[in-house]
């Protein structure tokens, strides 16, 4: 029986078809049905397309295809010749080959550097083999952005509620304890997740079972790197950790492959959660309102976020403490999370669009080159044509050309990649994960489509030549398809176009750069060092801390030191750690506030004013139940003034009073790309993990020699590391200024492509006009007059482009400025910029050739015959 | 072997012909070929192999009927030449020589 479902795919059929010897094509295409039928038996229908379009690929071999040239003439000499051709006429058109090779090849050269960027940003996450399957848990207040941390107690509680998730994990680790082994001492941090973790990722296990390992207590999972450190080259499993402070012991269970960079997850030590059983337990984190715990789940092969909303929902509404804000929970795939990390999904899409715009530049330019060249060989063609060549040869002879240069194009593109990795790799802080085999697959790849765009590209201007007619090219004289290319003009204004669109977007990324950094923060960032403290790194903590006391009272002497503080974050360094309040007033309002805990002085050493209220005062007792609010926290309250206010944190068991004494203007703690959040600022001088001093300009060196003095007296294990504050907050934009330098950097190449292709079109065209210029001159026509009637058309062009290129980029660039809190207004002078450097390249390049040719004595011109 | 110029594949596949005798075409062979290799092998490497050999005279080659199987296209039957046959003779000789050849000391300890 045939039924109807052994009908194998068209479109791999139709490929078949088309390439396959035509006598061979009836008991071959037969095979296949056959072969086909056979095959449906057993296999699925989507398995067995690919199977089919496998089979078809492997057809593919010299014996078996249709053959291209007419079976009347040798392939070989055929082709020798073509090439022999192609040489002598590349040959002799040395500027010619020369700057259609350049443009070609930094066109291929930056694509594929932007191809390779994109990619590797795109397969972040992608090894694991339930990668589609796995998301990140985030939360979402009144639908605005989701913030991808959540409660410590929501990961277990989907796992148990909904049958669609079949794990979940939480992944968090704060403490980095010194630790010690028969090789060596390192610190690291431990991070801490469910058993699921085994059954979700994919990291390769070298030794030992991950999943028995997570579940058994007092043994922790190390990476290979760690180990090495930890062990030298023995083997770990089995053998003990200890802790260097305390007495804490712990056995490798499992030792991993060093997590790959296009990991967002990223650790060196696992360990399960049953090591530190009292925090899960802990009512102050484990509960339903403290978010800061990042988790992921993973879904049933056939559930998908937006079939789980109406679940999620109702578990917010049966767990979450109620707050002012509606919350949902959101589901980020686990492929996107390194887009959310790195803030950078718009950028990525921004080069890939570059990378294809540069390449489209690069082949325009050919094109154009190609075509204006084309007319200088209107008789070699014609006489080709008057000894019997057919239209095919031609083109074949002029696709053999457009086939060479871009094969030479994309080999000089991978020398100059060559060089220019290493620089990319650092510049876009990446390294590429590929093994010299996955090198040269990709350069043979490159070089494949090369000739793909080899041919699209040579097409035209071999079409555009060969339809000349014979008697027409006999007799000197070109249809009017060559001398008036509207094609062609179109081809520059798109160049144009693009070019103004790149210097619109590197111009907008600078201001928007310039713009935040030169923005009143609202604190004065500079004169400001900062020195991490961690408890882990002091034998005996209560002593560290007199010792660290001792420190700051001792700095304060210090000649040049303005103010000693400690506090747990400095802007720029700002934890996700956010804690539910509520107004003791009126209890159903409630809000969720990022928290950190200052010293008293803090407000002080960082210049941030007061809108109302005043600063902690150490002195007094009442200021440990006192909090310091920002503006926008008090507007999130709907307060006027905080006479008489309280603020209560947490909810389940009751919750702890807080009086607001204080409110600070709405300082910039973090990039200008978020927008100042509500903030709450508890006083407590043990907590602080940094010490912050603010120093008077000029006193750098002498107080920077202090404070490492005053720290080796603490006697810490870690070695003397400081910051400043400026350069730290300045350190945010380096995502932005390395977009700021690449868009830089290929605008620059895009209007240096598109001007070589103008110079050499322009040349090849004035070239034409060499009579008109000649009689022109000879009735009297000046220099000036001469110059403008030859350039106009081009700069017309400009305009056009221009025309074309503005409500696209402003379009474009609005956009991108979305992602932006704070950001610069596009006023029309980056526009005029942008439209007149296009205008001054396009100017000079014609510019160049006009001059030349409007100098030149018309007797020269006009002699000819 | 100077006249005969038979890679492995190509006699091997002769000889798969050579058994199927009267029922000899595309699938049939690849079947066969299978299920004696051991292994696949694909629609591409079988019909260049195919070609070749009818290229070289070893192989015959006539259309069967049509039917409504096969998405109605027929089946291309083969047979082997007479100069196949010479030439696998030649190969199978070659080879039993050589193995005749070889000292028993060295069989019995291979």
């Amino acid at each position: 029986m045939r039924s109807p479902q052994f009908v194998p795919p068209r479109l791999p059929m139709r490929f078949f078809r088309a390439i396959c010897k035509a006598d061979f094509l009836e008991e071959i295409e037969g095979d296949l049905l056959e072969i086909y039928e056979q095959k449906a038996q057993e296999n699925s229908p989507s398995k067995l397309r690919w199977l089919f379009i496998w089979e078809i690929t492997r057809l593919i071999r010299p014996k078996l295809l249709k053959s291209v040239i007419p079976s009347s003439v040798n392939p070989f000499f055929m082709f020798q010749d073509h090439f022999k051709v192609s040489y002598r006429n590349l040959r002799r058109q040395k500027g010619y080959t020369l700057i259609n090779l350049l443009g070609l090849s930094l066109g291929i050269a930056s694509a594929i550097l932007l191809f390779l960027v994109v990619s590797y940003e795109k397969s972040f996450d992608g090894f694991h083999p339930n990668s589609a399957r796995i998301y990140k848990i985030g939360e979402m207040e009144n639908g605005g952005e989701p913030d991808y941390l959540t409660k410590t107690p929501l990961a277990p509680k989907l796992k148990t509620d909904l049958p669609e998730v079949v794990a979940a994990t939480r992944f968090a680790g704060w403490d980095s304890p010194w630790l010690e082994a028969e090789h060596g001492r390192i610190q690291e941090t431990i991070k801490f997740v469910d058993e699921d973790f085994a059954d979700m990722f994919g990291f390769t296990v070298l030794e030992g079972d991950l999943k028995q390992t997570l579940a058994t207590k007092g043994q922790m999972v190390i990476t290979e790197k760690k180990a090495r450190e930890l062990f030298g080259d023995d083997r770990a499993v089995g053998k003990q950790v200890k802790e260097v402070l305390g007495d804490k012991t712990w056995i490798v269970g499992a030792v991993l492959q060093d997590i790959p960079t296009h990991s967002t997850i990223q650790f060196s030590i696992l360990s399960g959660w049953s090591n530190i059983p009292g925090y899960l337990a802990d009512p102050e984190l484990a509960n339903w309102y403290n978010t800061f715990m990042t988790a992921y789940v993973m879904l049933d092969e056939y559930a998908t976020p937006q079939q789980l909303a109406d679940k999620l929902d109702q578990i917010v509404a049966d767990n979450f403490l109620p707050a002012g804000n509606a919350t949902s929970i959101h589901l980020l795939p686990l492929k996107s999370s390194r887009a959310v990390e790195a803030n950078n999904d718009m950028v990525i899409n921004l080069l890939g669009i570059v990378a294809i715009i540069i390449l489209a530049i690069a082949s325009v330019n050919y094109v154009n080159l190609a075509s204006a060249q084309a007319l200088v060989r209107i008789k070699e063609v014609t006489i080709r044509k008057v000894l019997g060549s057919s239209k095919r040869q031609l083109v074949s002879q002029f696709l053999a050309e457009a086939f060479i240069v871009n094969f030479l194009a994309t080999l000089a593109a991978w020398l100059m990649l060559f060089f220019a990795i290493p620089y990319m790799e650092e510049i876009f802080s990446i390294a590429f994960t590929y093994t010299s085999g996955g090198w040269a697959v990709m350069v043979g790849a490159t070089l494949f489509f090369s000739m793909l765009l080899g041919m699209a590209s040579g097409l035209f201007p071999a079409l555009l030549i060969t339809s000349i007619k014979a008697t027409d090219g006999l007799k000197g004289k070109s249809s009017n398809k060559g001398t008036n290319p509207v094609f062609r003009k179109w081809l520059l204004t798109f160049q144009f176009a693009a070019s103004i669109l790149m210097i619109v977007g590197t111009v907008v990324i600078w201001k928007q750069i310039t713009f935040m950094k030169n923005q009143n923060l609202n604190f004065d960032d500079s004169q400001v060092l900062v020195v991490p403290l961690s408890e882990q790194d002091f034998p005996d903590i209560e002593k560290a801390m007199q010792r660290v006391k001792v420190m700051q009272e001792a700095l304060a002497t210090e000649p040049g030191v303005e103010v000693v503080t400690r506090a747990q974050n400095v802007p720029g360094r700002y934890w996700q750690n956010y804690n539910r309040f509520s107004d003791k007033a009126d209890p159903t309002i409630v809000h969720s506030l990022r928290q950190s805990y200052v010293g008293a002085d803090y407000f002080p050493a960082l210049g941030v004013s007061f809108v109302e209220g005043r600063n902690f005062d150490a002195t007094r007792a009442g200021d440990t139940a006192a909090v310091i609010i920002n503006r926008k926290a008090m507007q999130a309250f709907g307060w006027q003034n905080i006479e008489d206010k309280t603020l209560c944190e947490g909810g389940q068991n009751g919750c702890t009073l807080y009086k607001v004494i204080g409110v600070t203007e709405d300082f910039h703690y973090q990039s200008l790309a978020g927008e100042v959040q509500p903030l709450i600022h508890f006083l407590d001088n043990m907590y602080g993990s940094l010490i912050v001093v603010r120093f008077q300009p000029g006193k750098t060196s002498s107080v920077l020699a202090r404070v490492e003095k005053e720290w080796n007296g603490l006697e810490s294990l870690s070695s003397f590391d400081y910051f400043f504050l400026d350069q730290e907050f300045a350190g945010m934009y380096r995502e932005q200024e390395r977009i700021g330098i690449s868009a830089a950097f290929f605008s620059i190449l895009a209007i240096v492509i598109a001007s070589l292709g103008l110079f050499s079109v322009a040349s090849f065209l004035i070239r034409r006009k060499r009579k008109e210029i000649g009689i022109r001159k000879v009735m009297g026509a000046s220099l000036s007059e001469l110059s403008v009637s030859l350039m106009k058309g081009y700069l017309l062009l400009v305009l056009v482009a221009f025309i074309i290129a503005t409500p696209a980029s402003y379009y474009l660039m609005s956009e991108f400025l979305q992602g932006f809190a704070y950001h610069i207004a596009l006023d029309p002078t980056i526009f005029v910029i942008a439209g007149g450097l296009v205008l001054l390249f396009a100017m000079i390049s014609v510019g160049l050739i006009v001059l030349r040719a409007a100098k030149e004595n018309p007797v020269l011109a006009l002699r000819d015959e | 072997m100077k006249k005969t110029q038979l890679g492995e594949f190509e006699e091997i596949v002769l000889l798969t012909i050579a058994v199927l005798h009267n029922d000899a075409y595309g699938v049939s062979i690849k079947n066969e070929l299978e299920s004696r290799l051991g292994y696949g092998t694909s629609v591409g490497a079988l019909q260049t192999a195919l070609k070749r050999l009818e290229e070289k005279g070893y192989l015959d080659s006539a259309w069967g009927e049509t039917s409504n199987v096969r998405g109605g296209k027929r089946k291309k039957y083969y047979k082997i030449t007479a100069s196949a046959q010479r030439a696998l003779q030649e190969i199978k000789d070659i080879r039993a020589q050589l193995w005749s050849d070889i000292p028993s000391m060295v069989l019995k300890y291979m």
